[in-house]
């Protein structure tokens, strides 16, 4: 027998099932709990964001219409409150990039062991994204969404998408570059 | 996007859904003839390669949720499905379940037994709004029925001096019995028993009560009511 759709999980949510609302956890908890981690870069507070979230799903699957995919709805929740989490602590909402750590490293001895990874150098870059930058990344790599999904998620137009998602690929270049790494692009 | 052909630069933004498979099959096969003829976009899909492995990487790093946090949840999930168990909702829900749960003839039979209670009450309403009568007095002599319709009536208005002994042979021999009275006048209504109208006619009766000294001032038949 195939295991139930995200959609036949929900409907069953919708009428109160627990075993349902277990098997949905079970499926997405870990995406989502990553999603809010690198949102607010709390792994405690993203664990609280990530059981407001799921409660809100056991609460609202009856209003679930489909007309998007269940895990765009998720993260749609998730990036809600996690931007409502932020925007309560002002002195963290507009974190700036870490660009910092990325540079002025150029010519110790450690930086230059660390550029011959050039895998390693592509984590620490993309850790040091901005917000707008690693969410677009996240969400197109990892959550490996279409464009119009993640363009639901972050409520912006495709085409939006689409060059948010360059940008943070070119900013992503100047890091590398700034790292050691040189793509030769853009 | 550094090029004049709108089409190669829609081709580049769109690498990196290329590479997790979430294009449209007409945007895949566009960039799979492009991607075979230009060497340059080919190496661009291994950057965003890259980027993908590189995020997957970051991402596998953050480890998982915590079993607290799962069992936190669950705690307030439990607590929501009580307090909807304990509200209106519950209860509808609980009556949809034993009623899902008859058979077919039993649930039949049940909505059967439930129509037939709807009209046993509506009647009992309907009557005691339009039928009841108005509740009077009624006598012992009286019952709310009235006086026997069918069979032979005399009409008798027994003498002052006659005795309850006296009245009581009479009827007994000539079969009467009291069905009313006494009415204005001292008017009793009597019936002669079937077993006795053999004996004689209500005028041979009423000839037999005359006959006794005292006993009655009147006896007549009843006149029998036109039809």
């Amino acid at each position: 027998m195939s295991a139930p759709s995200d959609e036949d999980l929900i409907r069953r949510i919708a009428s109160g099932d627990r075993a349902a609302m277990q098997g949905l956890y079970a499926r997405h908890s870990t995406a989502v709990f990553r999603f809010l981690v690198r949102m607010v870069r709390d792994p405690s507070r993203a664990e609280d964001l990530m059981s407001d979230v799921f409660f809100d799903v056991w609460q609202q699957a009856g209003r679930f219409e489909g007309r998007s995919s269940v895990t765009t709805w998720m993260l749609t929740i998730a990036r809600f409150k996690a931007l409502s989490t932020l925007r309560r602590r002002p002195h963290e909402e507009l974190e700036p990039e870490m660009a910092e750590t990325i540079e002025d490293e150029a010519d110790t001895p450690e930086v230059t062991l660390q550029k011959a990874s050039k895998a390693d150098a592509m984590r620490r870059c993309l850790e040091a994204l901005s917000l707008e930058h690693r969410t677009v990344i996240d969400l197109v790599y990892y959550h490996e969404l279409a464009v119009d999904e993640v363009a639901r998620v972050l409520d912006i137009p495709a085409g939006t998408v689409k060059t948010r998602l360059f940008h943070a690929r070119k900013r992503l270049s100047d890091l590398l570059l700034k790292a050691g790494v040189d793509r030769g692009w853009p | 996007m550094s090029t004049t052909d709108p089409e190669r630069d829609e081709d580049e933004l769109l690498l990196p859904w290329h590479v997790t498979g979430r294009l449209r099959a007409a945007e895949a096969a566009r960039i799979e003839s492009a991607l075979a003829c230009e060497p340059e976009l080919a190496r661009r899909l291994d950057l965003a390669r890259a980027e993908r492995d590189g995020t997957e990487a970051v991402n596998e790093g953050l480890g998982a949720p915590s079993m607290k946090a799962r069992d936190d949840l669950f705690a307030r999930i439990d607590a929501d499905l009580a307090a909807r168990e304990r509200g209106p909702r519950g209860w509808l829900r609980r009556m949809g379940e034993a009623l899902a749960g008859l058979s077919p003839p039993m649930l039949a039979g049940s909505a059967l037994a439930a129509c037939l209670l709807l009209l046993l009450q509506a009647g009992l309403l309907t009557g005691a709004w339009l039928g009841g009568s108005p509740t009077t007095y009624e006598t012992a002599s009286h019952d709310a029925s009235g006086p026997s319709a069918s069979g032979t009536f005399l009409l008798v208005t027994f003498g002052p001096t006659a005795t309850a002994a006296q009245i009581t042979e009479a009827l007994a021999e000539t079969g009467l019995s009291i069905v009313d009275g006494p009415r204005a006048g001292g008017i009793y209504r009597l019936r002669l028993s079937d077993g006795t109208e053999g004996r004689g006619s209500p005028s041979a009766v009423v000839d037999r009560l005359r006959t006794k000294p005292g006993l009655v001032v009147l006896a007549v038949p009843e006149p029998v009511p036109a039809r």
